[in-house]
């Protein structure tokens, strides 16, 4: 649906994007990862075309993205605010005409909105006596109020604890299912591999890695695994080497080991369960964090 | 277009139901009214206690108690000593010494008093005196008081502008009776109200951009309008606001002094002739004939179309720098460094404006009159006197030429400097955001 192609913006003095490309597809959800400073809010901004590239392309169903394109989008920005003088309806009936809806459509919206984010109807009420968690949800409600196709947020987390964000990504995985597609973008990594589709990282400017989250994580799992047990684990150098083992109480041992080529998990359980109870085993899979340090320092190596 | 509406909508709207907004509206028309009648309320009754001068009069000249405003001067017998005594113990207010002396080169009157006396109360003083002591002269000198009084002449002189007619014969004229006092306040009083609302509504610009920008809301909005069509949405919206008030305040002036006109009982008509046979008038009175006298006197209808023509124009030519200000800094304080410069022109014109109210003719007034700078105040003050339609002409398409420029090129520091904060803002930034192509 959407495809980012080659894209590089400098600032005075610095490069924000370096020959960056995308590519987005419908009904999914993509994740921009990356340390702050790493260029997300800037590739944001420019897909959203609120500040203009220096090279390459924004296609929207392969043609040139146009300004029309552009108002359908549904943007929620990092640095994001209300009016603090307005009622929220007011705000609402501002924000929905500047995305080109009626009076109307505004107030239906915002009302199946408010039932969707398990809040009263706040229409008549005044921003400025909203918590921060309620003006997050306003400035949510106000950017998918025009059921927009494409929904870009920008660190969309920071600010909701974690019920809310649970309601926020369980909304965006009901709105992915309805035909949706959603980017967004944070620098908390560990936490998103549950809700994205595909995901990208960037670092420096540059990206360093995109495709399918499972993917991604089965291309980056090592051959390690945890196990816990009630007895003390004996090396077999045929089958594992013991990384680490530690006792956490008298009968409670937890040990990492890394599996042999040409062996299969199974060889190792059959191994350890012959002198051990096996209480929880667990391949070790990194998360997004673990990746993209691993991936950064590839990188280095490499550059 | 439909984006700027909203903007200006909301903008507007938001302003205009604002209790300080209705409030400011509706009371300003009438504080004038209230002061005045506060002043003749206060000249009206004196219930401050009467203060007593004592009077050593060599002279005979004041024989009995004479009451001037509130205080009694009462002749006395004391020595000087004594009563300048009196005066530090606070017992009299003054003492009032005068000595024997030459008609012909009064000399050694003296007032002795704790405080320095109001000079409003000196003058009287030493017009009494005068009185008496012409009195006492054309007594000596055996004139007739009667054919001395005929003597005095008072003369009004009349002042008529002469301008082409606007009938279809050339060569009748129209002659209105003018005043020039009348017109240098009534210049003065438009060019200051033009210089107070860019003023006031420039720095509210200023601040609803910077409101924008600081509540972090701007990003938002800029994603789904051009940061240009905020900018003008904005700068309508807030120059309607301004509009509105002052279409209310000539609405509510004209009722007022309809009103009062009625309750005066006077027709405006004759005002001029009233004026001119009665010279006992009190003073409230006065003011509404001056008041109608100057409508009568001028082209009113003209004066209220230049005046939002240049009000207009003033208010886009300096909102869009306050807007591009407002977009630049994150802060108040730091807008200080720039809002600087930008004002220099607006206070020069009200400080040129006294120059230019004594010789409106002159090349100076021509020229700032044109600059479109100062245009909008100075030719304000000058039209009240009579502007060749050249010279308006010129000055308003000056202005509307840098209006347009000055929205263009504000416009593109806008769009950079909204979403721009935390760096240090220098004219050297600015500059380079102006000429960035792309952004």
């Amino acid at each position: 649906m959407l495809s980012v192609k080659n894209i590089s913006k400098s600032y005075v003095g610095h490069k924000a994007l370096d020959n960056v490309s995308l590519e987005i597809k419908k009904s999914s959800i993509f994740g921009l990862l990356g340390p702050n400073g790493a260029g997300k809010t800037s590739l944001i901004r420019v897909i959203n075309q609120i500040i203009n590239q220096d090279e390459g392309d924004i296609l929207i169903d392969g043609r040139n993205i146009t300004y029309e394109d552009v108002r359908k989008i549904g943007y929620m920005p990092e640095e994001r605010g209300l009016y603090k003088k307005m009622k929220v309806g007011d705000f609402l009936l501002f924000m929905g005409k500047l995305k080109g809806l009626n009076r109307n459509q505004c107030i239906e919206s915002a009302a199946d909105w408010f039932e969707m984010l398990e809040v009263s109807n706040w229409w008549k009420k005044n921003i400025e006596d909203l918590s921060k968690g309620m003006s997050q949800k306003v400035q949510f409600i106000s950017t998918v109020l025009h059921s927009p196709d494409l929904i870009i947020l920008d660190e969309p987390f920071s600010g909701f604890d974690p019920i809310n964000a649970n309601l926020v990504k369980n909304n965006l995985l009901r709105l992915r299912d309805e035909g949706k597609t959603i980017i967004f973008s944070t620098h908390r990594m560990e936490s998103v591999d549950e809700i994205c589709d595909h995901l990208a990282m960037i670092n420096n400017s540059k990206k360093i890695l995109d495709g399918n989250t499972e993917q991604i994580k089965m291309d980056s799992k090592s051959n390690n695994y945890m196990i816990t047990h009630n007895n003390v684990l004996k090396e077999n150098k045929n089958i594992f080497d013991l990384v680490a083992s530690s006792k956490i109480t008298d009968n409670i041992f937890e040990s990492e080991v890394t599996l042999k080529k040409g062996k299969k998990s199974r060889d190792l359980i059959v191994d350890v369960s012959g002198k051990n109870n096996i209480i929880s085993f667990n391949q070790r899979v990194p998360n997004m964090n673990d990746i993209f340090i691993m991936k950064v320092k590839e990188e280095e190596k490499n550059g | 277009m439909d984006k700027i509406f909203i903007i200006f909508e909301r903008e507007y709207l938001s302003r205009v139901k604002k209790k300080s907004f209705i409030l400011s509206t509706l009371l300003t028309p009438l504080i004038f009214p209230i002061f005045i009648a506060i002043a003749v309320f206060l000249l009206g009754s004196d219930d401050e206690d009467k203060r007593i001068i004592s009077l050593l009069d060599g002279k005979n000249l004041i024989e009995d108690t004479l009451n001037i405003g509130n205080n009694i001067i009462v002749p006395t017998e004391a020595s000087l000593e004594d009563l300048q005594s009196k005066v530090t113990n606070g017992d009299i207010y003054g003492v009032l010494l005068i000595p024997e002396f030459d008609i012909y080169d009064p000399k050694g009157i003296n007032f002795y008093s704790k405080n320095i006396p109001s000079s409003e109360f000196v003058y009287d003083i030493e017009y009494i005196i005068e009185e008496r002591i012409r009195n006492l002269k054309i007594q000596e000198l055996k004139l007739d008081k009667e054919s001395l009084d005929k003597l005095d002449t008072r003369v009004s002189m009349d002042t008529y502008s002469v301008e082409e007619s606007s009938s279809s014969d050339s060569s009748e004229v129209d002659v209105k009776k003018s005043s020039s006092g009348l017109a240098w306040g009534l210049g003065y009083f438009n060019g200051f109200l033009i210089y107070m609302f860019v003023f006031i509504y420039g720095s509210f610009i200023l601040q609803s951009v910077l409101d924008e920008k600081t509540s972090k809301v701007v990003e938002v909005i800029v994603s789904s309008v051009k940061p240009t069509h905020l900018m003008m949405g904005k700068v309508l919206g807030v120059g309607a606001v301004a509009f509105t008030q002052i279409f209310i305040w000539i609405v509510l002036v004209f009722s007022i002094s309809t009103f009062t006109s009625i309750y005066f009982g006077i027709d405006s008509v004759e005002t001029s002739q009233i004026v001119a046979s009665e010279q006992e008038i009190d003073k409230s009175k006065e003011m509404v004939m001056g008041f109608y006298e100057m409508f009568a006197s001028v082209d009113i209808k003209k004066i209220i179309i230049v005046f939002l023509i240049y009000f207009m124009g003033g208010f886009f030519l300096y909102g869009a720098f306050f807007a591009a200000i407002g977009s630049a800094v994150d802060n108040l304080q730091d807008a200080s460094q720039f809002t600087l410069p930008i004002s220099l022109p607006i206070i020069g014109s009200l400080m040129f404006m006294a120059v230019i109210l004594e010789n409106p003719e002159g090349n100076a007034s021509i020229f700032l009159s044109m600059f479109p700078l100062t245009s909008p105040i100075l030719m304000m003050a000058r039209l009240s006197f009579g502007v060749p339609d050249w010279q308006l002409f010129l000055s308003i398409i000056f202005l509307i030429m840098t209006v347009i420029f000055a929205l263009w090129f504000a416009g593109r520091i806008y769009r950079v400097g909204i979403l721009t904060s935390g760096s240090k803002i220098t004219y050297k930034v600015l500059w380079k955001w102006f000429l960035m192509k792309n952004y």
